[in-house]
């Protein structure tokens, strides 16, 4: 503790006299605006490399035009003689001149010192408690909360000031493919639980002595041997409980087995045993005052739900399907699997009622084909819904009544087949249509509306200055000529290339040429297509050329002196190459488009946070992205966006063009190819070779009485329930709000059904079909039984980034708060007045959660701190803030959860069999740790996963050798250098697992997550911080898990 | 007098071209509703006639301010204002991207402004009959008005 030289503990939390001089490893997209963190680069831009500028001056802007690039000749069209093509240089700098390789922040770094951190004082705790009663309802950021002085951080005793220990992070480069599969469904279930050692108190566990069993306090899990006579009614998995929601009789519902159904066969008149899925958690004024003694009766936020341990599948997991046939849950969730039968019963359900569908996944495994020979596809004449397992059959397998809006149809001769005695068609194990919620029909010609386009990819390549300096073209030229033999389609793919930067190249690919050729188009008011043919080619023909350009681009760039990029006119130019047949455009866009259409005005102005035009900052500035994305999808174009600047380069604007053709936008801030290489070549090769539909369209149908309102995710909307998809990949998922359309609702059941129509990679026409069916309930307590807290934390996550485009941030992270409240209130009341016997074991101001969604509050808590809906204009910038918004608008409900709760998986322990392959092939993943700083061992290490990163966190108390075996290093750096956890470390069974679980986790997925090594009490710690949501995060107004969860108590219980 | 029978005569070709434009609008709206047009014909077609209703709406605001009449004249400049607070903000333009989220919105607006324009369109109807008719009404007039009715007899007879 008391080394000379370093000042006692106690000091403030600051770095006095801390100046980074060189470059300093950044995490992409953060802003380390923590007080007594210099930041490191302009306030609101992402980090720079500190080598660009001195690159740009490198070079002499006198360069002499016409030189001729190697491998090719410059053709300009005799129209243009005046295209200039800076190819050689004089006195060229060498290629990526001011990049020193992988940055090394100076700075001395000591070994870990200081006690454990004890999480919150206790001083402060108390505070909070006892200013709770009677306070005014808090509204947006709680001025009312006595907070510490220091916001945004955690005042961690015994880490006082000093020279801190800087850097401990490098760039991770990872070695050979990562990829392994993915587990099938949801969040991959730990196998094994590895004791965990957590200061604060041990994870809940239900029935918890000590924890569960204090009237007033914190009740966890189910309320079983407090309350007699209660039974489990909700707890997923144990016996089954009486709970059905399935009418009797049912047609076409077939006969469900009775075991196939656990958990239903609900007693109507046990509203008793309803109210046992009740948890309810109370935070009295009595309460609570050291952190980690649950024993008095306080709340103790260890014991708060989270999904995290070995349950946390089971809380935020979906709840049994209500049939054997419906559609796997990966393909569609529902935030609520019941239906309520009234617009007055849906009024009370305040939490976004809808589904997430996702009609590719991967987790959903194979699809059947039902008419693998072309045969008819049966429909509804009159709402045109496809066959389906719960179609009801009549007049002995005649005709058949149409399960969503009822219409009686006749059978096609040829699919007639007769009925059993329970009214089954005899063949329905032998139609997949018939006994599977998923199905897909090769459809016949009606359905095209040209022949299936092939697989077309038209690459769009930034060769400005800041492409070759970064190393960008390179390695992205390497990723596809990598990925040029995995292209989906075989021989029937088509490429294309574009090359810009303040002029249009185009390459002439024609097959019986031995190299591209050239041709230059110095028109960008107007740009045209200087060939009619040859640009856009058959990859297996052209093979040889394309090869050859895609070894000849990055060197004949490397010396570009061009810092003008004109984004706008080679879209517009690609447009005209691939308007007649639609594809995919991948657009690389290395600085900000300046010249041309489109350009980009720097308009990212903080101080617009706040007032009526904050919403600006995250929509499209000039018309022309959203003209230009409507017209592509149009013609069937789908655009990715790789960006790579290394300053504010206006995602926003550049982010339409994804957005509404089904594409994707990838965003790598300050671009460096020695840390993002690797993230880079991944992605961009999983993008290439993924599985993708083509020229799509996607129709959900909902029973008579619904109406689907509204539609998140990346399309564009052709008519009022129809979502064009020029391409549909497997990482896509597409979210409705449903509404009701009639106040009452009749059947008994109600249905969904996605139909995705699409080209697949082969040429085949073809219709995947989801179907679902919900049974439709008069009492809330069934919508809250049958609640899904991952798919409803999902759609709010995505309606909330969609309404953050034309409203405040501010209203929008209240907006999910009141929400939340009203939802809590209304399950309060239910819980009042269905139970009079319990309110009085209750304390009276306990907060009641349901049993389904208790851990919705911190699901909600984590979404206010998502970098798309966190802070101000300071904390996030626009551009991370637009990628984070389109990955979480696009991505599944597992994606969603892990961005949103990332998982902490404690990485040190050698008990247990994490980190070694299970019985499944997979490798078994340790339990999560709670996402805080204060649940995270200081002997130990954590390797923190939200889907955009990995971070592996190493506490002060670290053995060394640990370090030896994970880092090949002899204990904690002490230059400042960084550690990187790959490639394995020969004979280090330790190194061998994590690296197995950073495989398990990078899995085959979009976004590849880049490892970084943050040492506790290092100043690169702040980046961590925002993604332990259950800590207090640097923004003002975001709150802790207690915090919040006190402040949802005052506010639920106001009148 | 004919100067004000001019006016009127302006102001009620205007009102009836700001009609026509404002029930085109509301027709392709309720036709890409009814799924009749996709989004975007509906938009083009939209957007076409937008500016030339802003332009339309402004001159006949300028023409009744100027002329005096400071009521009829005033309900219109707020309107003007509103659409000038539009086209400010860029919201005037339907979006092709965005039109099915704002269909019902937009609607709205729609018919809320042809009621407007209605009723402007009645009062200056109204107004425009009556110059006319109250412009025959002096001496001067009604001989004039004689003569042409007694012109338009000899016409008749003639033939």
């Amino acid at each position: 503790m008391s080394q000379p030289g370093y000042p006692p503990p106690g000091q403030s939390y600051g770095y006095p006299g801390q100046q980074q001089t060189g470059p300093r490893p950044m995490i992409p997209g953060m802003q380390s605006q923590q007080p007594g963190f210099p930041p490191s680069g302009p306030p609101s831009g992402p980090p720079r490399p500190a080598g660009y500028g001195p690159a740009a001056n490198g070079f002499p802007g006198a360069a002499p035009p016409g030189a001729a690039m190697p491998g090719m000749y410059g053709a300009a069209p005799a129209g243009f003689p005046g295209a200039p093509r800076p190819g050689g240089m004089p006195g060229a700098a060498p290629q990526q001149p001011g990049f020193p390789g992988a940055p090394r922040p100076p700075g001395a770094a000591m070994p870990g010192y200081g006690p454990p951190q004890p999480g919150l004082p206790p001083q402060q705790q108390q505070q909070q408690q006892q200013q709770q009663p009677g306070m005014p309802r808090p509204v947006g950021p709680p001025g009312g909360m006595p907070r510490p002085a220091a916001p945004g951080m955690q005042p961690r005793p015994g880490f006082g000031g000093g020279v801190p220990p800087a850097g401990g992070m490098r760039p991770a480069v990872p070695t050979g493919p990562p990829g392994m599969a993915r587990p099938m469904g949801g969040v991959p279930q730990p196998q094994q639980q590895a004791p965990q050692q957590i200061p604060g108190g041990p994870l809940p566990r239900p029935g918890m002595p000590g924890v569960g069993m204090q009237p007033g306090g914190m009740q966890q899990g189910m309320q079983q041997g407090m309350q007699p006579g209660m039974q489990q009614g909700m707890q997923p998995g144990i016996g089954a409980p009486p709970m059905g929601l399935r009418p009797p009789g049912v047609p076409g519902l077939g006969g469900p087995q009775p075991g196939g159904m656990p958990g239903m066969g609900y007693d109507q008149s046990g509203m008793q045993a309803a109210l046992d899925a009740f948890e309810t958690l109370s935070l009295g004024p009595g309460a609570p005052t050291m952190p980690g003694a649950p024993a008095d009766g306080g709340a103790n936020p260890a014991a708060f739900p989270r999904p995290a341990g070995p349950a946390a599948e089971s809380q935020v997991g979906p709840p049994q399907p209500y049939s054997p046939f419906n559609c796997k849950p990966e393909f569609v969730r529902m935030t609520s699997t019941a239906v309520p039968n009234s617009q007055a019963l849906k009024a009370r359900w305040h939490l976004p009622y809808g589904a997430v569908v996702h009609p590719m996944a991967l987790g959903g495994g194979e699809v059947p084909v039902a008419n693998p020979s072309g045969g008819t596809i049966i429909r509804c004449k009159r709402c045109r819904t496809y066959m389906n397992p719960f179609m009801a059959w009549m007049d002995g397998g005649r005709r058949y009544s149409c399960n969503v809006c009822a219409l009686v149809n006749e059978v096609p001769v040829e699919y007639f087949c007769g009925l059993d005695a329970s009214g089954r068609r005899l063949d329905h194990h032998e139609r997949p249509e018939l006994c599977g919620g998923s199905v897909e029909y090769v459809a016949p010609a009606e359905y095209m509306v040209r022949a299936p386009m092939p697989p077309t990819y038209v690459f769009v390549i930034d060769v400005s200055l800041a492409a070759a300096a970064s190393g960008m073209l390179r390695t992205a030229c390497a990723a596809i000529k990598a990925s040029l033999d995995s292209l989906p389609g075989e021989e029937r793919a088509q490429v294309a290339f574009i090359t810009f930067d303040n002029t249009l190249h185009f390459y002439n690919l024609k097959s019986t040429l031995t190299s591209p050729q050239m041709m230059v188009v110095a028109e960008i008011d107007d740009p045209f297509v200087p060939l009619p043919d040859d640009l856009l080619v058959n990859l297996r023909e052209s093979r040889a050329v394309v090869d050859a350009l895609l070894d000849s681009l990055p060197q004949s760039y490397c010396r570009a002196s061009q810092v003008d990029s004109a984004m706008g006119p080679a879209l517009q130019a690609a447009f005209l190459v691939m308007n007649h047949i639609g594809g995919k455009l991948l657009l690389f866009q290395a600085a900000a488009p300046s010249v041309g259409i489109g350009r980009i005005k720097a308009r990212d102005n903080p101080a617009l946070y706040g007032t009526d035009r904050e919403y600006s900052l995250r929509t499209p500035d000039d018309p022309f992205y959203k003209r230009f994305s409507a017209e592509a999808s149009r013609f069937q174009i789908c655009i990715d966006v790789f960006a790579f600047g290394g300053t504010y380069m206006d995602l926003p604007s550049l982010g339409a063009l994804p957005k509404y053709t089904g594409g994707q936008l990838y965003y790598y801030p300050g671009f460096q190819v020695e840390r993002d290489g690797a993230k880079l070549h991944t992605e961009l090769c999983h993008n290439l070779t993924r599985e993708t539909a083509w020229e799509a369209v996607m129709r959900i149908r909902c029973s008579k009485g619904l109406r689907i309102s509204a539609f998140f995710g990346h399309f564009f909307i052709r008519s009022t329930d129809l979502l064009a998809l020029p391409a549909c990949d497997v990482d896509k998922s597409f979210s409705v709000e449903i509404t009701h359309e009639e106040t009452l609702l009749s059947g008994q059941v109600a249905y969904l059904q996605a139909a995705l129509l699409y080209t697949s990679s082969g040429g085949e026409r073809r219709i995947r079909v989801h179907t679902m069916a919900l049974p439709v309930v008069s009492e809330l307590i069934d919508l809250y039984k049958q609640s899904d807290a991952g798919a409803t934390a999902a759609l709010l996550g995505k309606l909330s980034v969609e309404r953050s485009y034309s409203a405040k941030l501010d209203d929008v992270r209240a907006a999910i708060q009141q929400r939340l409240v009203s939802a809590l209130k209304e399950y309060r009341m239910l819980h009042m007045r269905g139970a009079p016997g319990m309110g009085s074991a209750m304390s009276p101001n306990a907060l009641v959660l349901p049993e389904r969604l208790k851990s919705l509050p911190l699901l909600t808590l984590g979404l206010s701190k998502t970098a798309a809906l966190r802070g101000g204009g300071r904390d996030v910038n626009s551009d991370e803030r637009t990628a984070v918004g389109h990955q979480m608008v696009a991505c599944s409900v597992y994606d969603m959860l892990r961005l949103v709760y990332p998982s902490c998986y404690p990485v040190y322990e050698p008990a247990g069999d994490w980190g070694k392959e299970g019985p499944n092939g997979a490798v078994v993943l340790p339990p999560t740790a709670p996402a805080g700083l204060e649940y995270f061992n200081p002997a130990g290490a954590y390797l923190v996963d939200n889907g955009r990163m990995l971070l592996m966190w190493l506490g002060q108390a670290v053995p060394p050798s640990f370090y030896q075996q994970v880092f090949g290093v002899q204990g904690p750096p002490q230059d400042g250098s960084g550690l990187n956890p790959e490639p394995v470390r020969q004979g280090s069974e330790l190194s061998a697992r994590i690296n197995a679980v950073m495989r398990q986790l990078r899995g085959i997925k979009e976004l590849w997550q880049e490892c970084w090594v943050i040492r506790q009490g290092t100043p690169m710690e702040a980046h961590l911080m925002p993604y332990l949501v259950e800590d207090r995060g640097a923004a003002p107004g975001s709150l802790a898990y207690l915090e919040h969860m006190l402040q949802l108590q005052k506010m639920v219980m106001a009148k | 007098m004919p100067w004000e029978v001019l006016h009127w005569l302006v102001a009620f070709l205007l009102q009836s071209a700001l009609l026509g434009c404002c029930m085109y609008q509301l027709i392709q709206l309720s036709d890409l509703e009814a799924d009749f047009l996709n989004p975007h014909d509906a938009a083009r077609n939209i957007n076409r006639v937008v500016l030339p209703e802003y332009g339309a709406q402004a001159a006949l605001t300028v023409l009744l301010l100027g002329t005096g009449r400071w009521f009829y004249g005033g309900v219109h400049a707020v309107l003007l204002a509103y659409h000038a607070r539009q086209y400010l903000r860029r919201q005037h333009l339907a979006d092709v991207t965005e039109i099915f989220r704002q269909v019902g919105e937009r609607k709205q607006r729609e018919t809320l402004k042809m009621v407007f324009y209605l009723l402007t369109f009645i009062v200056a109807i109204y107004k425009f009959i009556e110059v006319v008719v109250v412009a025959f009404l002096t001496p001067a007039g009604r001989k004039a008005a004689a003569k042409v009715l007694r012109d338009a007899a000899a016409a008749m007879q003639r033939r």
